[in-house]
């Protein structure tokens, strides 16, 4: 199954079976973590733009001297469908409102239009004093109740929870009923918070933002798809600055590796010398050396990427995410972006194994030009 | 028992046992890039669009982003540190000329304002 | 089927620590003939060594050629002068073998970039180490041989292959007189079958040689035939 030379090179590195095995853990545990460390905030924004592909293309609001204002849903929806590009129009009763533990989010809910794989996963819709919320929302004193300020304080009956594998979208979230939430911020009936807009086109997003604020008899501002998805991208960066300086670490233990690695290949110039005069050439050495540093180098990256992967990606694995993020409660479920973690895997292969590998062929080809004699006396030099 | 006088059939052994431990690696990468998390996203995905969220709940700081989304008149304590407010200054240099939908700015004079 | 190995006006120089030169073979023009055991001797430190390393392509002249079958192998690139020492076995004054390796492992190691299957390695290599009287000893680490199973151990894995050219550097240091002769008699064996055995020693006596050597002395860096 394998050739003369391949078992010679793995026998080669039975010479010195722990020294072999402890640059093997080493660098399959360096390559897990600066794999973890660059793969997982690739991880998050590709799940980030991922699900924002389900968001809305466009949400319009209105505004006045004040700020923010509501708007007329019946005038307002007529509007915007008069606006070549505009697909559907869906008035969104929402607002930020005072739970136990900080902001919320709450959403009145309509049951038209509400899809059938989400109705299998409630009980039902809430009903007026009923909530249904996010799995981050803490519950006040009472486990089954929760405590809502916005114009008036009220207590809610909790009646069931968002799934928790959508929490990067539902974590704060609470869902009631239309009257409890207009009750709740005050909105007038028959008007909404703003609208949710999409277009025919991803492309037309921006086009007709101009249409649609000439449409409208008021101000209004938007917001697109793209804006949000760079507000994501902006707020990710500075955790990229963070990985950037924590990455440091892990690359100069990489270049005490890449040093011993070198000093102990120099170190073989007599061995390379006998086996170059017993008729070995130096492209029978430098394949010899490439598969003996292969056998540790392979298999360590191998598992190392294995194991930034399962800590990333896998279920259940949200120490990262607790880590870079403090997410401690939010069970993080990141989808893979197969050319994202293409690109991650080739930078950690480069980063990590180029090196290592390039500094044990550096005796090989020394020793193309060095007399085998010269070689040979090397011994006593090491 | 033939004897042994070398290491060299040990040594096609530890081949074997370092490409079975690769394979399995890689085994687990094609696992976890095929499935994961596909129900998750699919099931978010509908939520995503039944409520119309536009932004995610969770910046990377793990504190909750939405877009200065609408709190009324009677609500005017937007006061969480982590949320882009309206800032007072702004309130009082209010211009509607400053204030246009998306990106796009009409020239001073052609407010696109209608009766 | 080789001619011989033929050196033409051979010179090698060494600069000294300091930057003396110091010529250690002088114009040597000599042929070593395919069939006939030749041997060198002369005083200590007179340059066998450096001689034979020379024709074995080990190092380079600092003048002159070596050639072989017409071909000047000393001019020859180190891709094409390692290429052409599969056809050649040396034993080494000190041994030279890799440690951490057993017996067996270390005769092995001009066999294994041949592509040969490793069964076929390893009963070549017992046969080697049987001629040579050490197949007791093939499992063994060489850290725990004498000096002259060590010396032994270099001549099988010099043999192995059955090469064109043997180059044999104090091949009898360390060993008895029984073991002496049982050496000698393998080279010769080898010189019959119409290799160039060129062999480097300083203590032999003719009478243990077991047929009539070509004799070379090596003094003052200058290289003369004693007998033919």
């Amino acid at each position: 199954m394998f050739s003369t030379l391949q078992i010679w090179a793995f026998r080669d590195l039975l010479r010195r079976p722990y020294e072999s095995l402890l640059l093997g853990i080493t660098l399959t545990l360096t390559i897990a973590i600066v794999g973890t460390l660059l793969l997982f905030p690739r991880a998050v924004q590709d799940t980030l733009n991922t699900l924002l592909k389900a968001s809305p293309s466009i949400v319009l609001r209105r505004f006045d001297a004040a700020g923010f204002c509501p708007l007329p849903v019946p005038a307002s929806v007529r509007v915007a469908q008069t606006v070549v590009g505009v697909v559907s129009v869906r008035p969104r009763i929402w607002g930020l409102v005072n739970g136990p533990d900080g902001l919320l989010t709450m959403v009145g809910v309509q049951k038209e239009g509400m899809p059938e794989g989400l109705a299998s996963q409630l009980t039902r819709l809430p009903e007026r004093g009923e909530v249904i919320i996010g799995f981050g929302v803490v519950a006040g004193q009472s486990a089954g109740t929760l405590q809502l300020e916005g114009v008036i304080r009220q207590n809610y009956q909790v009646i069931d929870r968002l799934p928790e594998k959508t929490s990067l979208f539902t974590h704060d979230l609470v869902l009631m009923n239309p009257e409890d939430a207009r009750q709740l911020i005050s909105l007038p009936k028959g008007y909404a918070s703003d609208l949710a807009i999409d277009v025919f086109h991803e492309g037309e997003q921006d086009a007709i933002l101009s249409d649609l604020a000439a449409a409208f008899s008021w101000p209004v501002r938007c917001v697109t798809r793209r804006q949000s998805q760079g507000i994501s991208a902006s707020r990710l960066n500075r955790a990229r600055t963070l990985v950037a300086i924590t990455v440091i670490p892990a690359v100069l233990a990489l270049c005490l590796l890449v040093a011993v690695n070198t000093r102990k290949s120099m170190g073989r110039q007599s061995d390379l010398g006998i086996m170059k005069a017993t008729g070995w050439t130096t492209g029978d050495i430098i394949r010899f050396q490439m598969y003996r540093e292969l056998f540790v180098c392979l298999p360590s990256a191998v598992v190392g990427i294995c194991l930034s992967f399962v800590l990333v990606y896998g279920p259940g694995a949200s120490w990262v995410a607790d880590f870079f993020f403090g997410w401690k409660t939010i069970p993080p479920s990141f989808y893979l972006e197969t050319t994202g973690a293409a690109t991650v895997v080739l930078e950690v292969a480069a980063l990590m194994l180029v090196p290592v590998i390039a500094s044990a062929f550096l005796p090989a080809l020394k020793g193309a030009t060095s007399d085998v004699h010269d070689m040979i006396k090397g011994a006593g030099r090491r | 028992m033939k004897p042994s006088y070398d290491r060299l059939d040990k040594s096609g052994q530890g081949i074997l046992v370092i490409a079975l431990v690769s394979f399995i690696a890689l085994a687990v990468i094609a696992i976890l890039s095929v499935q994961t998390h596909r129900d998750s996203q699919q099931t978010t995905q509908l939520w995503i669009n039944y409520l119309a969220l536009q932004t995610p709940a969770i910046v990377p700081s793990g504190h909750v982003l939405r877009n200065s989304g609408y709190a009324g008149p009677a609500i005017d304590r937007r006061h969480s540190p982590h949320l882009p407010v309206m800032s007072l200054m702004q309130l009082a240099d209010f211009s509607l000329e400053n204030e246009m939908a998306g990106s796009l700015k009409p020239a001073r004079g052609e407010m696109p304002l209608k009766d | 089927m080789t001619s011989g190995i033929t050196c033409r006006d051979l010179s090698v120089s060494f600069t000294l620590g300091n930057k003396k030169k110091r010529t250690v073979l002088d114009k040597i023009t000599a042929v070593f003939q395919a069939g006939k055991m030749s041997i060198i001797t002369g005083p200590v430190g007179t340059g066998k060594t450096t001689l034979l390393n020379t024709l074995a392509g080990l190092t380079r002249p600092t003048s002159g050629e070596v050639m072989v079958n017409d071909q000047a192998i000393s001019r020859w690139t180190g891709p094409h002068r390692d290429r052409w020492r599969r056809q050649a076995g040396i034993v080494f004054q000190h041994d030279h073998l890799v440690h951490d390796l057993t017996v067996l492992e270390n005769v092995m190691l001009p066999l294994i970039p041949l592509g040969h299957t490793l069964s076929a390695c390893r009963s070549q290599s017992m046969d080697a180490l049987e001629r040579v009287g050490l197949l007791n000893h093939a499992g063994n680490p060489v850290t725990s041989l004498s000096g002259g199973e060590r010396k032994k151990t270099a001549m099988a894995r010099a043999i192995v292959n059955q090469p064109d050219f043997i180059f044999a550097d104090e091949p009898t240091s360390h060993l008895d007189a029984e073991s002496s002769r049982q050496m000698m008699d393998l080279l010769y064996h080898h010189a019959c079958r119409n290799a160039v055995v060129i062999v480097a020693a300083h203590g032999l006596t003719l009478d243990t040689l077991p047929g009539p050597p070509l004799c070379y002395r090596l003094e003052h860096g200058v290289l003369n035939l004693l007998i033919s």
